[in-house]
């Protein structure tokens, strides 16, 4: 053995490479950068051995009677050669072993293979998509032959659409499993299967009826053939012909690497990265499919000023002129504290750094608040220290080898595709165990995934946090868990009987949660916005933080808590200080020693008073105390708690500024509305949820009179006399990378391909903070349903509207109740419900669902037509009543 | 097998009381409840004399299974019939003992006599005709399974005459 013991040496065509034991052949001969051809095999999946390409000579050094290696003349050990040619990629390397692929005899054994795989292939590459990026093909020009051997008539299967997403032509497959293996084990749906056998085995779903799956597309992506195409790409266009460029998904979160192919000024598909990016090959269908809106010819060219009556185009100049124009006098009249911000979690952290620098810097005001929907007043810094307050935090590839997680609240399918996706795979290959504690069965609680669901009482989320925090102290403290840490107060009064009686989750089920989080060594507590927009998420984050000390998922060193938040770049607006009390680098906006950096670099003083949080901006505007409104990349009326109190702020305030990619209903009531740049027309840096940088970069020209975010901030900002003088958002970086803490040091440069997740310095991390108030107990539930909402996967924001897949996809908008409670309330399946609450009502169609708990109706969020804040605030947690008022309307009439 | 009816494919499909006794049954041999999927679908298959869509939907309920893979499962057993079969299922052998001894002209005849070819079903639902592999009674070839019984040594005249005799 090797002498540290911990590699292992393999000589592969006289190169030699030291490999970790266990490697497979084909990955020792990447890092030997020997090509070994491969088609089953896969990165993220198990061994299989199906198609055999992958065949080498394989030896190992002869040993003598002493055991020792036999050596030839010339001092080499000899190799004694297993007699036949052995798959690559089910192989690992042993120390010494040594490895052939250029050999007559693996070359010959190649060819063979590849004879075999073409005997039934159509070779019909002129009308494949995959034509010009297919393994096939390009491994049929090194090792094929140029003639075939085969009279026979090769056997032929119809082509299928499989869905709207997935184009089968079975006769190009090469039954490499790759599909089938994908969804089962990594998507978890188990969607596809080998139909029949021998030379008629054929690739397709239950009984060929469309894929009642999550059309992720996964499967197109991972087949090496063109067996497997997506339609909504089918014939579009040829690979040679695209320009491609890698950027970051706009559509959640987990920030997957997406690359565009672009033709001309064009999107005209989104694929994986292979080996880049958090997700490499992996995309949910939104990554995959939702690119349609940049293309959109609804977009908006040009600004737009309301001047008296109706809104009309007007020249970026004027727009900008009238902008700063109007904030001067409402500043000169009402003061600096009448104009507000909000928006921005979509935003590039150069765009946020310059959004809360012209409000604080360049106006005065401190409110700000990207945090739209929030229906409570939350710290800006509550969530980085629920996630360990800036200490090293967890990746998305450790989710993979966790031995226990905690999904605390959300429904990742819709929340954190990609998330999800780590989970199922983890679940699948590596033993992972799930705690999924959600009111509703969603995916990742069904039984096929032997985890176990805590369905608690809809809002009761804080008690369940402080009774497993609870249940986690019983088992002896974690380390780190101080007997006078300062956390404890937020669980202080609860035990875990008094938390099961909240809940209505057995005491046992909850000691049993807390046993397993706190013995296992990899674990993870995953929430998201369940938790960041309840009506108590103040004090339940403080749980949340009280729950990962107490069960080690929090220690002096690192943090394995993460938090999922609403947009794709929600953590950096969070990083870049788009909260009313905290400056970037979650420096205290209210410390005057703290905030002296920015005093200094910003040239001015920063003592501005006590921002407003988002939904205090919504009452304070809709009162008449707030005069000026600019929001940047986000519908207010669809986002803020209340649309009836949002229409009337807008309808209040003197001037309404909206960056915008197209004309939303909140645009519709600005003063001012600048057109913005989409996510592929720009470059920055995104931060996703394991606060990692990533750069995004500009696939498309710019549009015509379509500016980026920063672009129109530093216009605005240079009309209000401000002396900005940024020539690039690169250049907004190098500030930011200057002044503010955990992003000190960094530089465009450094992180491409993959950035990295920035962390405080050991001695700089957040401290404990004394809770403000143990959690609150949950007030008796009143009449009626409880309303849950929730992310769902195949629509997120108005984004995803723009385009024809994702709408269609989603299906009408439908309030979901369990059928008891549906006959209890006498509604039928697709009947017509209306859903009142004190403050509106709104009218769906009706679904039975037994995932949903009796005494509730499910609501999706994102959908189409559902104006959920018409309802007003329903109260914490919110109550509908509904009641049938119409009958299923017949087709056709 | 024991050929049934010639049905429309069901919506959906439940065990009998009779059926739902011999699934347990078969349950309870395996530690594992996938590795009754070939017993369970056999018993679909004797209680409808096929095995329709919303009967495989049944047994991947039944056994907690992803309905494909159930799908996937039957196909590649050519025992199992996907497609509704007459009230006799002619089986008839084609490989090496019986082809030597003559089942292609064998098979030929059927086809013609019958009017149907290799995996159809006479519209009175009455045959379902089909050529299958080895029937392991090579010294008797040319042989053909009708249902669960063996006819061996046969010519067309032995064959019209066992068509004669079945309703
Ligand atoms: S689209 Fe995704 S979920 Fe559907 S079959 Fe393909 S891999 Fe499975
Ligand atoms: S469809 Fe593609 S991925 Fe699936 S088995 Fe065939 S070649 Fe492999
Ligand atoms: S998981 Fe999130 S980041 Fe990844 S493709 Fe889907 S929406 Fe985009
Ligand atoms: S890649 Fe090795 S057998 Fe397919
Ligand atoms: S060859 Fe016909 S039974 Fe064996």
């Amino acid at each position: 053995m090797n002498a540290n013991g911990t590699k292992v040496r393999v000589t592969i065509d006289g190169r030699t490479v030291e490999v970790a034991p266990g490697t497979l052949v084909t990955d020792a001969a990447r890092a030997a950068e020997v090509h070994v051809p491969i088609f089953c095999s896969h990165a993220k999946l198990p061994p299989l051995g199906a198609c055999r390409i992958c065949v080498v000579e394989v030896g190992m050094p002869k040993l003598g009677p002493d055991r020792k290696p036999v050596l030839a003349a010339d001092g080499a050990p000899e190799i004694a050669w297993m007699p036949k040619v052995q798959t690559g990629c089910t192989t690992p390397v042993l120390d010494g072993m040594h490895v052939r692929t250029a050999t007559p005899v693996a070359v010959k054994a190649r060819q063979g293979v590849m004879e075999f795989l073409l005997v039934n292939h159509p070779l019909d590459c002129p009308v494949c998509d995959e034509g010009g990026e297919c393994q096939l093909q390009d491994l049929a020009f090194a090792f094929g032959a140029d003639f075939t051997r085969m009279d026979e008539a090769k056997r032929t299967f119809e082509s299928e659409d499989l869905g709207p997403v997935v184009k089968k032509e079975a006769n190009r497959c090469i039954i490499c499993m790759r599909c089938v293996r994908y969804c089962d084990e990594i998507m978890g749906d188990d969607a596809l299967t080998a139909h029949q056998r021998g030379v008629w085995t054929e690739i397709s779903s239950f009984d060929r009826q469309p894929l009642d799956c999550e059309q992720c597309g996964n499967c197109v992506e991972v087949c090496p053939v063109g067996a497997l195409t997506a339609l909504p790409y089918r014939f579009k266009a040829r690979p040679w012909d695209l320009r491609q460029h890698v950027t970051i998904c706009p559509y959640c979160s987990n920030g997957c690497s997406v690359r565009l192919g672009v033709r001309g000024n064009e999107v005209l598909r989104a694929r994986g990265t292979e080996h880049r990016g958090v997700n490499q090959e992996y995309l949910c269908v939104r990554g995959r499919f939702g690119y349609e809106f940049v293309n959109s010819a609804e977009r908006l060219t040009a600004p737009l000023l309301r001047m008296g009556g109706a809104q009309s185009p007007a020249s970026f100049d004027e727009a900008v002129t009238y902008a700063a124009a109007r904030l001067r006098e409402i500043v000169a009249v009402h003061g600096a504290g009448s104009v507000a911000f909000l928006g921005g979690e979509k935003l590039n952290v150069e765009e946020q750094y310059l959004f809360q620098k012209l409000a604080r810097a360049v106006i005065g005001t401190p409110h700000v608040d990207a945090r739209t929907r929030s229906t409570a007043r939350v710290p800006g810094d509550a969530i980085l220290r629920a996630t360990g307050g800036g200490r090293p935090a967890m990746s998305l590839d450790d989710l993979v080898d966790a031995q226990e997680v905690l999904v605390l609240g959300d429904d990742l399918q819709g929340e954190a595709p990609f998330a999800q996706a780590q989970l199922i795979r983890g679940q699948h290959q590596r033993g992972l165990h799930l705690t999924v504690a959600n009111q509703r069965r969603v995916k990742l609680a069904r039984t096929k995934f032997g985890g176990d669901w805590l369905a608690y009482r809809p809002g009761s989320e804080p008690a369940l946090v402080a009774a497993l925090a609870r249940a986690a102290l019983e088992l002896g403290d974690a380390a780190g868990a101080a007997p006078a840490a300062p956390w404890r107060a937020a669980i202080e009064g609860w035990t875990v009987e008094k938390g099961a009686a909240a809940t209505g989750i057995p005491a046992d089920a909850i000691r049993a949660a807390a046993k397993r989080l706190h013995a296992a060594s990899r674990k993870a507590i995953l929430f998201g916005r369940a938790v960041a927009e309840h009506p108590q998420a103040a004090s339940l984050l403080e749980a949340i933080e009280a729950l990962g000390w107490a069960s080690g998922a929090i220690t002096e060193s690192r943090a394995a808590l993460m938090s999922f938040g609403p947009q794709s770049d929600s953590q950096g607006a969070l990083d870049m200080g788009l909260t009313p009390d905290c400056l970037p680098g979650y420096v205290p906006a209210a410390d005057a020693a703290a905030r002296g950096r920015y005093e200094q670099a910003w040239g001015r003083t920063l003592d501005l008073g006590a921002g407003l949080s988002a939904p205090e901006i919504l009452a304070a505007a809709a009162a008449g105390g707030i005069k000026a409104l600019w929001i940047v990349a986000d519908d207010w009326l669809a986002s803020a708690p209340d649309r009836a109190m949002a229409a009337k702020a807008l309808a209040s305030a003197e001037l309404v500024v909206v960056n915008e990619l197209f004309l939303t209903p909140t645009a519709r009531a600005a003063h001012v509305v600048f057109p913005a740049s989409a996510f592929a027309e720009k470059e920055g840096v995104v931060v996703n949820c394991e606060r990692r940088l990533q750069r995004t970069v500009r696939a498309l020209a710019w549009r015509k009179g379509v500016k980026p975010d920063w672009e129109i901030l530093q216009a605005v900002a240079q009309a209000l006399g401000a002396a900005w003088s940024y020539r690039g958002a690169e250049d907004v970086f190098r500030e930011i990378a200057k002044l503010v803490p955990g992003y000190q040091g960094r530089s465009w440069a450094t992180l491409l391909p993959l950035g990295p997740q920035w962390s405080f310095a050991a001695n700089a991390v957040l401290p404990e903070r004394r809770a403000a108030a143990a959690v609150a107990e949950l007030a008796r539930a009143g009449e009626g349903l409880a309303l849950l909402s929730g992310a769902t996967l195949f629509l997120q924001g108005g984004l995803s509207h723009r385009g024809t897949l994702l709408p269609k996809l989603a299906k009408a908008p439908r309030a979901f109740l369990h059928p008891a409670e549906a006959a209890r309330i006498g509604v039928g399946d697709g009947d017509r419900v209306s859903l009142a609450a004190p403050g509106g009502a709104i009218e769906l169609d009706a679904a039975l669902d037994p995932s949903v708990p009796e005494g509730s109706v499910f609501v999706p969020q994102a959908q189409a037509g559902v104006e959920l804040n018409r309802l007003g605030a329903a109260g914490a947690p919110p109550r509908v009543t509904a009641r049938r008022v119409g009958a299923r309307e017949t087709v056709g009439a | 097998m024991i050929a049934g009816e010639v049905l429309e494919a069901p919506a959906t499909l439940a065990w009998s009381a009779a059926r739902r006794a011999e699934v347990d049954e078969a349950l309870a041999r395996y530690p594992i409840r996938r590795s009754a999927v070939l017993p369970v679908l056999w018993i679909a298959q004797r209680e409808w004399g096929w095995i329709p869509p919303a009967a495989l939907r049944l047994v991947a309920v039944t056994l907690d299974l992803p309905e494909p893979e159930v799908f996937g499962i039957a196909t590649f057993y050519t025992m199992f019939n996907l497609k509704p079969v007459g009230r006799h299922h002619l089986q008839v052998c084609m490989t090496l003992s019986c082809s030597l001894m003559g089942s292609d002209r064998l098979f030929r005849h059927l086809e013609r006599t019958l009017g149907i070819g290799h995996g159809e079903t006479t519209a009175d639902g009455r045959f379902t005709l089909r050529r299958v592999e080895c029937l392991a009674a090579c010294g008797g070839g040319p042989c053909m399974q009708v249902n669960f019984d063996y006819h061996e040594n046969l010519d067309e005249a032995k064959v019209d005459a066992l068509l004669a005799g079945l309703a």
